[in-house]
């Protein structure tokens, strides 16, 4: 317990480092930031250029976001043969452009490039990075092109990074001693990207919620002592305001935690309007003098997500200490007196940054809002058709969805409570097995006529002679409560092509930390006096079919 | 800066770098120090370019390679 809490002070303190708006390289390496138990991730390094320097620079930030990279270098080969390797989950391609800008042009070497790319995509499911430059904007958007077409493969543009953080990527004076042209502030800077943004959001899991102190964290003084017209509102507390209602305009919900009287913070949010942030930005609100522990805990409740998923940020280092003890798996930032820093811990902080937003990110938020409504008519409705018809319940099938392989993935990825078998699919894996004859992926998308909740459900179906394995099986938290998991589930497999000829269904299973509700599911389903151990569960194919849809639901299916 | 102040600074960077506990008085030299290799090199005067607010040529880098040449350097770019 002292250890840990020292770690989290320790950690707390060195916010101000990593953040700073041009990390310094000494003051990095004299961080020390070593946390218990930190994910550990498999990193290959396929490279014609020297990458220690960066992988020096990666380990404070990754120890800071609780994961540690391994990473496993392969040689100097300008040829990328991809010998040796070894499986990883990711994959970094770390290039040198002006290695081969000096002996051909550049579209045979995008040709070339694009080449040894989808070699590599055959080789490993891994997420896949290009880390490198090209000559200009317009290569540069043509490399970026090339990759987007190449499942899970991103170019991570460092000529775009540098030009935006103010440096120079290149130092001519470095090159013949170090092996690499890459200069000195170039390499922290890139660092904090690897480290913070790209391979975390290849790897990790997302951040959904920041829950967030009021008092000398939004602003500067205590509405308590200050009054409403005594807190201090600077600049720099207007920018992070301003970044937050960024964070949610892209689908992460935002939760007051403070200890204050509810009245008093309520009526600062009407009566202040130079505050960016308005009261009802915040999803979740928990204004009481209780513990901050059970309040997040609550948090999490009311926005139907983990613990695990949510960024807690408060000006008082003992008080996150003592939450992150309670509540091990949540994330903390500290606010200290320059709410810069706090705003770049939070920019940087692993998982809030995503490679694309997805439409469904935005509809999460309105979707939540309207979930007091839904509740309300389930109660005053006695039976469920009427609440269906009630309430216009669609459901839309689609079988192989090619467009929604990220959205997909994604739910394979963050769904924990609602995930039978837990295989974590990639965006990879889910284009092979919509790929073949003998596998299916079905989505469900679910609207009603208080908002549309986008994709909310993942069914992935293996043909195994005459058994339908149920590889994959993922409804979004957002979706339970409705009691639509059976009509989802029976849909989705009772249309796949390939239960044709089938006699038995199987579902795998496997357990996680939070996947009871899923367990209780398949139990019920099988008629299972306890929950089901990890392993195999068949069922003969029309016993399954017997299970009646829900009326009162429609359901489309489109055409594929 | 006077020698000392410059002397703790260099030290500073190669403990941070090359994780040691070199103090005042010592005289290290990459000859000596089998983990001052190329990579670890660059790493050292990247970090003298930022703690001493200084910028080396491309021919000074390489025989800049203890203690004293990084001294002698650091203190010809002060006088110039």
């Amino acid at each position: 317990m002292t250890d840990l809490l020292g770690y989290d002070i320790h950690r707390y303190k060195a916010q101000a480092t990593l953040f700073a708006t041009r990390p310094a390289r000494i003051g990095l390496m004299n961080l020390e930031l070593t946390g218990p138990r930190p994910q550990v991730i498999q990193i290959n390094i396929w490279r014609n250029h020297s990458f220690e320097p960066i992988e020096t620079l990666i380990g404070p930030y990754a120890a800071f976001g609780r994961w540690q990279g391994n990473f496993k270098y392969s040689d100097y080969d300008d040829s990328l043969a991809f010998s040796n390797r070894l499986p990883a989950q990711i994959e970094i391609l770390w290039l040198d452009f002006s290695r081969y800008h000096h002996s051909t042009s550049f579209e045979p070497w995008l040709e070339w490039l694009t080449g040894r790319v989808k070699c590599l995509r055959g080789a490993t499911s891994a997420p896949i990075l290009l880390v490198s430059w090209t000559d200009s904007p317009v290569h540069s958007a043509a490399v970026q092109a090339a990759l987007a077409a190449i499942t899970a493969a991103f170019f991570c543009d460092l000529g775009e990074l540098c030009a935006e953080a103010g440096v120079n990527l290149l130092d001519p004076r470095v090159s013949q001693v170090t092996g690499s042209p890459v200069g000195p502030s170039a390499q922290a800077v890139i660092a904090r990207k690897l480290a913070c943004h790209w391979i975390p959001a290849a790897v990790l899991p997302p951040i959904k919620a920041i829950a967030l102190d009021l008092d000398n964290t939004l602003h500067a003084g205590v509405l308590g002592e200050d009054g409403v017209d005594g807190v201090l509102l600077g600049p720099g507390h207007r920018d992070l305001q301003n970044f937050l209602v960024g964070l949610r305009q892209r689908g992460i919900f935002l939760a007051l935690v403070s200890r204050n009287n509810y009245a008093d913070v309520e009526n600062l949010f009407t009566c202040r309007g130079d505050y960016p942030l308005r009261w009802a930005d915040f999803s979740a609100t928990e204004i009481s003098w209780g513990e901050k522990a059970d309040a997040l805990r609550r948090v999490a409740e009311a926005l139907r997500i983990a613990t695990d998923a949510i960024v807690f940020v408060d000006d008082n280092p003992g008080e996150l200490a003592s939450v992150a003890a309670q509540l091990p798996h949540l994330h903390t930032v500290f606010a200290g007196d320059d709410p810069g820093v706090t705003l770049r811990a939070l920019e940087y902080y692993p998982g809030c940054w995503r490679w694309k937003i997805e439409a469904a990110d935005g509809l999460r938020i309105a979707d939540l809002e309207v979930n007091a409504e839904r509740e309300k008519l389930l109660a005053e409705h006695s039976d469920l058709t009427a609440y269906y018809r009630s309430l216009n319940v669609t459901l839309n099938l689609r079988f192989d969805p090619a467009d929604q392989v990220s959205r997909l993935a994604d739910l394979c990825r963050k769904t924990n409570q609602f995930n039978l078998a837990l295989r974590r699919l990639n965006e990879a894996e889910l284009v092979d097995r919509l790929e073949r004859s003998d596998a299916c992926v079905a989505s469900v998308q679910l609207s009603d006529r208080l908002s549309d909740s986008g994709v909310v459900a993942v069914v992935v179906g293996h043909r195994q002679g005459d058994s339908l394995l149920i590889e994959e099986l993922c409804i979004s938290c957002r979706a339970l409560g409705r009691k639509l998991e059976d009509t989802m589930v029976l849909e989705a497999i009772r249309r796949m092509p390939i239960l044709a000829g089938c006699r038995t269904l199987a579902f795998q299973v496997d357990h996680g930390p939070r996947n009871h509700p899923a367990l209780e599911w398949l139990a019920r389903l099988l008629g299972l006096p306890d929950l089901p151990e990890p392993g195999l569960y068949q069922i003969p194919v029309q016993s399954f079919l017997a299970t009646e849809p829900a009326e009162g639901v429609n359901i489309s299916e489109e055409s594929r | 800066m006077n020698q000392l102040e410059l002397e703790a600074k260099v030290l500073s960077v190669l403990n941070s770098v090359l994780h040691l506990d070199l103090q005042s008085g010592c005289r290290p030299s990459r000859q000596d120090l089998p983990n001052w290799d190329s990579l670890k090199h660059i790493e050292i005067i990247f970090g003298l370019e930022e703690e001493l607010g200084l910028e080396f040529t491309e021919d000074e880098l390489a025989g800049m390679d203890s203690l004293e040449k990084i001294m002698a350097a650091a203190q010809g770019k002060y006088a110039a």
